[in-house]
């Protein structure tokens, strides 16, 4: 039995895939945040994902094959305009440093958490199979 | 491109663009005082510098770029000063059209966004790091 095949490891990396994926959108915005006409974006939420089996974008198998479009991922997290932008200035920028700070210390915490959870449960199955911690 | 290590590409090219910016608004307030030398001449034009994204297509990563740097075409305005070389025969001269106040906004921004891009630099290289404790 793989570790990969146990919900428990499964559900936190793929969590820890996700807020990846939302780190690395988050700074796109920032640092796009005074480019005229850019739209701040945002990644679908984590429930999606979990529902989608993870078989998005398109395979390629030979070097001749041509790989899918542009930011498309093989992991279902897929980028959208962000819904929660409440500022656009006149140039067409919806990125608000602010928002996308915030943004970013929950990210950073939550993938504290993930981390934290997935060591814990790493430990408890050493305990269980060795009974040394 | 794993995305966290995307993010250090990503903020680092922010913070590049902000110190082109910054660099283009202390020139502006350098040469604010400027004037023409002769006759005729122009004095000191106010730079802008304009942004745009760049989307790497393989990776799906978008990051900055400076798309140019213009001059500002708003007129000059004038002022009596008809000792000064340039003066013409009613004894005005024209002077640059930077305005401290809006180089001073500018350069707040800049700083604020430069700040921003740092932080999430931060932000991935800790949770990169917080990855590689799981093997402890």
């Amino acid at each position: 039995m793989r570790l990969a095949d146990m919900s428990f490891f499964n559900l936190a990396s793929r969590r820890m895939n996700w807020l990846g994926a939302r780190q690395q959108v988050i700074a796109q915005n920032v640092a796009n945040s005074d480019t005229p006409g850019f739209r701040a974006q945002d990644v679908s939420p984590f429930a999606d994902v979990l529902r989608s089996t993870g078989a998005g974008g398109v395979r390629t198998t030979n070097t001749r094959h041509i790989g899918g479009l542009a930011g498309s991922r093989t992991d279902g997290v897929s980028t959208v305009e962000d819904p929660e932008a409440y500022e656009t200035s006149l140039d067409g920028n919806s990125v608000a440093l602010e928002q996308q700070t915030i943004k970013s210390t929950e990210v950073s915490e939550n993938y504290r958490l993930a981390a934290q959870l997935y060591r814990k449960g790493h430990e408890m199955l050493t305990l269980a199979a060795t009974g040394v911690r | 491109m794993d995305p966290l290590k995307s993010i250090l590409q990503i903020s680092a090219s922010g913070m590049l663009a902000q110190g082109e910016r910054l660099k283009v608004v202390s020139e502006n307030v350098a040469n604010a005082s400027s004037a023409a030398s002769k006759p005729g001449e122009d004095p000191y034009r106010r730079k802008t510098i304009t942004f745009e994204e760049l989307l790497n297509r393989d990776t799906g990563v978008s990051t900055v770029q400076v798309s140019s740097i213009d001059r500002d075409k708003t007129d000059f305005s004038l002022r009596y000063e008809p000792s000064h070389p340039s003066a013409d025969e009613l004894g005005f001269i024209k002077v640059s059209n930077v305005s401290p106040i809006l180089e001073m906004a500018n350069m707040r921004e800049a700083s604020r966004s430069y700040e921003a891009n740092m932080n999430m630099f931060e932000a991935a290289r800790r949770m990169r790091s917080q990855i590689l404790d799981l093997l402890k």
